[in-house]
């Protein structure tokens, strides 16, 4: 069927996403094919940079409408070489996750949420002994809690607005890729504006995340994030 | 938001009105679609009994050695079949996560998702895959059946524990609608669809009860006029939703359904069966008692034996769902095999020594105006029931007296099905929140 779909037009733009904008807004967005192959790129070398590689196991608990953050690095996974796993974001499919864990060498876990880790907290085995020999956790902010002390490196998986915000074994705060994006505060919340042309254009637009801007760089603008402080 | 880049034509050579996206193996004779199926088993054959312990075991147990394989007869007639708990029974024993079907080394594999695990702990599903995952990939000629083409726009489904559909849709010239479609987005989602022109959505139980509850608030119909099709899968929407969601809401409703786990068998424009794609899967059916293959449309067992897939194939699986196969041509010139399904063996019932089957129950229960969404469940307590114990769902909104409803659904499944029946209502909402799958709600369920 793939050779079928050859013969067919490519689509104009790789999707139409939304993303909250300050306490209630929503901004709708499209993704054009130029910034989403940049935006693999990025997340290859940020990805190679936390040690992955050919052959690693990593597993993977996001859902499809997260596609304009989450696709750029499942595609770079595939690109490293990495086998990835799915499972679901919500609590009632959190024997997934724990399946997974239980059954296979997983190396990383990417998007972790509170709903998954809560589920599995209490259940046999428990959440810290399927993550023992995990070595790396991007967590999202409501899973943070409840990992403290039973993952050896939690790291920031955050929607920063229409960015991506992750962090990186061995370095505070979280990146966020500097060439696309200029990051700023508002009276403590993070907002973002497009730092070269995508196919709509930000400005300074509230990302409802509290935090500060940590170090700039051309390779990285490192945030710091309120909800991770405690880690 | 910026005007769309221009659209990259790429090799084209087939037009968008044609009806078929691959028309020359949609309408594949008998004969070409037996050949190219004996082929393929004749180097599976081979293939896994070099690769993959669990068959190798398996197979000498029953005392076939892969020389005496030399046609798809040989094939249905000597290779045993087996079900999950085998594969499950290997795993316990020897600790191969993949039960001993795995049949190349796991760096190879792209991606391993599970199966829905409604009926126990998900199995694994390993993948090897350069374009788009394979299940989706299988969806390509019945989306185009549905009428998509390259550049209309499709919701994301929201569940992703069977890969992420984007680079298919992508495959496809479609444009992806990121959106958050899980329960408590019934609105935004309506909207969404009406604001973008939306041609695709993936329909499952609990957005339908939104859209149900919205209908005094918005029209519908016209929100969901710009939709050329909408998927339903897992268990049936049941009559009078379907009913709703394609006379009333004016959607060309195609359900699918799961080709004996190789992949998905959906409904063409007819709406007459499933359409089994042979290229990919060679489906029997069996008597569940004797093992005697049945002829064309009696009632057996799937079993099904994946034709495309190298990394962990499955080879005459039994997939425990009680199934009606065709291979008449269907009016539309499809010439694939078509499939209705009957329900799940295990859904099979002995209620005060009389056989039951869940449909029997839905259809009797969706008769009763408060019930008709046809949420319910049987509780099943022990393996052999003395009388007949059933969960309801109700709208509160459009339900009175509940006691009163109690009585009246009992009486009604009482005289229906000549047996005792308890009746425990529940909301609506509360006994979806029970679901542990995307698309499936169980319909038997241990007390």
């Amino acid at each position: 069927m793939t050779e079928a779909a050859k013969t067919l037009p490519r689509a104009p733009f790789f999707g139409i996403a939304s993303c909250p904008v300050g306490a209630t807004g929503l901004l709708e967005f499209e993704i054009g094919w130029d910034e989403f192959e940049r935006d693999v790129q990025w997340a290859e070398s940020l990805l190679r940079a936390s040690g992955l590689g050919p052959g690693d196991l990593v597993l993977i608990t996001i859902s499809q409408w997260e596609g304009p953050w989450t696709t750029p690095v499942v595609t770079a996974l595939r690109r490293i070489g990495v086998t990835y796993l799915t499972a679901e974001v919500w609590n009632f499919d959190a024997r997934r996750t724990s399946m997974f864990l239980q059954r296979l060498p997983v190396k990383a876990v990417f998007g972790l949420a509170g709903d998954t880790a809560g589920a599995l907290e209490n259940e046999d085995p428990p959440l810290a002994e399927l993550l023992r020999d995990v070595q790396i956790v991007w967590a999202r902010p409501d899973a943070v809690g409840h990992l403290s002390g039973i993952a050896p490196e939690v790291l920031p998986f955050v929607h920063l607005g229409p960015a991506l915000a992750l962090g990186v074994p061995g370095q505070p705060g979280a990146l966020v890729n500097a060439a696309e994006w200029a990051v700023d505060t508002e009276d403590g919340d993070l907002v973002v504006s497009n730092a070269v042309e995508r196919a709509t254009r930000f400005d300074r637009t509230p990302t409802g995340v509290r935090g500060s801007v940590l170090s700039v760089s051309d390779a990285a603008v490192v945030i710091d994030l309120d909800q991770y402080a405690a880690q | 938001m910026t005007t769309p880049t221009s659209v990259d034509t790429r090799n084209r050579t087939e037009p968008d009105d044609r009806r078929f996206l691959e028309p020359e193996i949609e309408t594949a004779s008998r004969e070409q679609i037996a050949d190219l199926q004996e082929k393929r088993v004749l180097e599976l054959v081979p293939y896994v009994w070099e690769c993959s312990a669990f068959y190798r075991e398996l197979w000498s147990q029953a005392g076939v050695n892969p020389d005496d394989i030399r046609s798809l007869d040989h094939f249905t007639t000597k290779i045993p079949t087996f079900c999950k708990d085998d594969i499950k029974a290997y795993r316990d024993r020897t600790g191969d996560p993949f039960g001993g079907l795995l049949c190349v080394d796991i760096s190879e594999l792209t991606s391993i998702t599970s199966t829905s695990g409604t009926t126990g702990m998900p199995e694994l599903i390993p993948e090897i895959w350069t374009v788009a995952p394979p299940l989706p990939t299988h969806y390509a000629r019945n989306l185009w059946e549905i009428g998509l083409r390259p550049g209309d726009k499709v919701l994301m489904p929201p569940g992703s524990f069977r890969n992420y559909f984007d680079d298919f849709l992508h495959m496809l010239g479609l444009i992806p609608v990121y959106l958050d479609c899980w329960i408590g987005h019934g609105e935004e989602v309506l909207r969404a669809i009406e604001r973008y022109d939306v041609a695709f959505v993936q329909l499952f139980l609990p957005l339908v009860l939104e859209f149900e509850k919205l209908e005094e608030h918005y029209d519908i119909r016209s929100m969901l006029s710009s939709l050329k099709g909408a998927a339903f899968a897992g268990m049936p929407l049941g009559k009078v939703l379907t009913e709703k969601v394609r006379d009333r809401w004016g959607v060309d409703l195609y359900t699918y359904t799961s080709a004996g786990d190789t992949g998905t068998a959906w409904e063409g424009r007819e709406h007459d069966g499933y359409f089994l794609w042979e290229d990919t899967v060679l489906a029997e059916t069996l008597d569940t008692v004797t093992g005697a293959p049945l002829g064309d449309r009696e009632a057996g067992e799937l079993v099904a034996t994946d034709l495309d897939n190298w990394a962990a194939p499955y080879i005459r699986f039994r997939s425990g769902d009680m199934v009606r196969i065709t291979r008449e041509p269907a009016p539309s010139g499809r010439t694939h095999a078509r499939m209705w399904v009957l329900g799940r063996s295990g859904d099979e019932m002995i209620v005060g020594g009389k056989p039951m089957m869940v449909g029997e129950i839905w259809q009797l229960l969706e008769a009763i105006p408060e019930l008709g969404d046809g949420i319910f469940q049987v509780v099943r307590y022990s393996e052999s029931m003395d009388r007949l114990r059933i969960r309801a769902g109700y709208p509160p909104d459009r339900t009175g007296n509940l006691d009163e409803l109690r009585g009246r659904a009992t009486n009604v499944l009482e005289q229906g099905l000549g047996v005792g029946v308890d009746t425990e209502l529940s909301p609506i909402d509360d006994l979806l929140a029970t679901a542990s799958s995307v698309a499936k709600f169980s319909r038997v369920v241990k007390a």
